[in-house]
């Protein structure tokens, strides 16, 4: 029995480490992620059709195939470019650079799903509110600012912490993807290591599993909490629901 | 332009590219037959939910609930693992001696399973169906609650039995309000296809990478550099037009389905 709790404690430790690679992952693309999404989603919205069909085209294609092959697609393609841009510019070192080139192919794939979401939340604006905004002789910035982004985050806001936590979960597969350099392993390259080398599968995996399941958790506490602040204004709203699908 | 064109016509239709067009089999099977396991897993975990029995509703409860905070593919990886594993180990005990094989696997050579190509593409496809019947589960489950009670108790008005209220009215009605929920498991479903080569099956993804490597031929010199970035770009769009064929079906299927019922159409 102590040597079943040792190997769980020697897993859990392991593990660990690799739960901050995943962690790393998730904290460097989500920001950049959210501030393209806004981007898209207001491009999304322009009245420049070009824009708009552009705009419409990137959300569809991101979000219409896997992201495994998406992460296949733009690391062969960083490779392509080695010999004729990086190395001249002196930056390969970086650009492959599996800490790098994941958040960028993560925050690409989270643009697409989270404006995806502000675009949804933003048609659902009262046109009420917007047109006494103008009423009151506000300008276009002002309006945005002071009356729409309120409402989008705060209708948005459910569906992007499911967002966040299917992000979580998509950095399970970069290192399926990208070179594991210097045993910088995340937790699902880890647990396979682990499974080679002594074949317990059951053991192994269920430690990954409680990390993906307990960051998860936090996630989901933490932006509850985020939501009762932004909903502090109307005390008879219901509490965050979480769907399961991917918006 | 006419070279050009015979080079293209030549090369995208060589064997190894013949080869590759097949393996879209799987892809294609691992989709439908998942499909098919998911829905059936689904049903299933939803009866599972709304049982009356305490130990059955838990059961059904943790299994719709398991795919909130773990990744999808972490199961799909450990389903196939475990149950080769599991199948290995009951074969041992019979065929190996005792005290064989501490710390290797299998515990003797006799236990290997050997698993083809056929066998893991059905293991995926289980595996595929026990998580995205979860997902299915819990649109099912909530569908079943948005029939009207009104229609419920009507149906029990005319004097049908649990049993046939529950087959003629509630899920003949379910359908329409689990379609929208149905058409997005399926995407999430169709896009977990792209991870069959994890399970050792030379899929779409991995035939991709052996065509797209820099190839060289000790005759012709070097026939091309790397273009792995250009046949997975061939992959993405793939799944985009999937995609695509698939809303359209969806949304074919969900004006058949709501025929005769304005209520649902709005839902």
């Amino acid at each position: 029995m102590t040597g079943l709790l040792d190997a769980i404690l020697v897993d859990v430790a392991i593990l660990g480490r690799a739960t901050l690679f995943n962690l790393y992952f998730a904290f460097a693309s989500i920001p950049v992620g959210f501030g393209l999404a806004v981007l898209v989603m207001l491009g999304r919205n322009s009245n420049n059709r070009l824009l708009a069909n552009l705009c419409g085209g990137y959300i569809y294609a991101f979000r219409g195939s896997p992201f495994f092959i998406q992460l296949f697609m733009l690391y062969s393609l960083a490779l392509a470019l080695n010999l004729s841009v990086w190395k001249p510019l002196g930056i390969d070192w970086l650009v492959l650079n599996p800490l790098f080139l994941g958040p960028l192919i993560l925050a690409l794939n989270t643009t697409a799903y989270t404006a995806e979401i502000l675009h949804g939340a933003l048609r659902a604006v009262p046109k009420g509110e917007v047109e006494a905004a103008k009423a009151f002789g506000m300008g276009r910035s002002e309006r945005f600012r002071r009356i729409i982004w309120p409402h989008v985050i705060r209708l948005a806001w459910p569906a992007y912490t499911n967002e966040v936590v299917f992000l979580f979960h998509a950095t399970a597969l970069v290192y399926f993807t990208l070179p594991v350099i210097d045993g910088q392993r995340d937790l699902m390259s880890q647990a396979n290591d682990l499974f080679q080398r002594d074949y317990n599968s059951v053991l192994h995996f269920s430690v990954a599993a409680a990390y993906f399941l307990a960051v998860s958790l936090a996630v989901f506490f933490v932006f509850g909490l985020v939501y009762r602040h932004l909903m502090r204004h109307m005390p008879g709203a219901r509490p965050l629901k979480f769907s399961l699908t991917r918006a | 332009m006419t070279e050009t064109f015979e080079f293209w016509a030549s090369y995208l239709t060589n064997g190894r590219h013949l080869n590759w067009y097949a393996s879209f089999q799987y892809t294609v099977i691992a989709a439908l037959l998942g499909g098919a396991f998911a829905l059936l897993f689904g049903i299933g975990g939803a009866a599972l939910r709304n049982s009356s029995l305490p130990p059955l509703k838990l059961l059904g409860t943790i299994y719709t609930n398991m795919v909130r905070g773990v990744p999808d593919v972490l199961f799909f990886i450990f389903f196939p693992l475990a149950f080769e594993q599991l199948v290995e180990l009951v074969i041992a005990q019979s065929v190996c001696p005792a005290g064989a094989g501490a710390g290797v696997w299998p515990p003797c050579p006799e236990a290997n399973w050997f698993l083809g190509t056929g066998e893991y593409l059905l293991l995926a496809s289980v595996s595929l169906g026990i998580v995205y019947g979860a997902f299915t589960a819990n649109v099912i489950s909530g569908a079943l609650n948005s029939v009207p009670r009104g229609q419920l108790e009507a149906a029990r008005a005319f004097g049908m039995t649990n049993w046939q209220v529950l087959s003629r009215v509630h899920i003949r009605q379910m359908w329409v309000y689990a379609l929208p929920g149905l058409s997005n498991c399926w995407l999430l479903l169709i896009k977990a296809t792209s991870l069959l080569s994890l399970l050792q099956i030379t899929d779409i993804v991995r035939g991709a990478n052996l065509l797209g490597a820099p190839n060289f031929s000790r005759t012709a010199g070097v026939i091309h550099g790397d273009w792995r970035w250009g046949y997975y770009l061939a992959l993405l769009l793939f799944y985009i037009l999937v995609t695509y064929l698939s809303e359209k079906a969806f949304a074919a299927i969900t004006r058949w389905a709501s025929r005769g019922m304005p209520m649902a159409e709005r839902v």
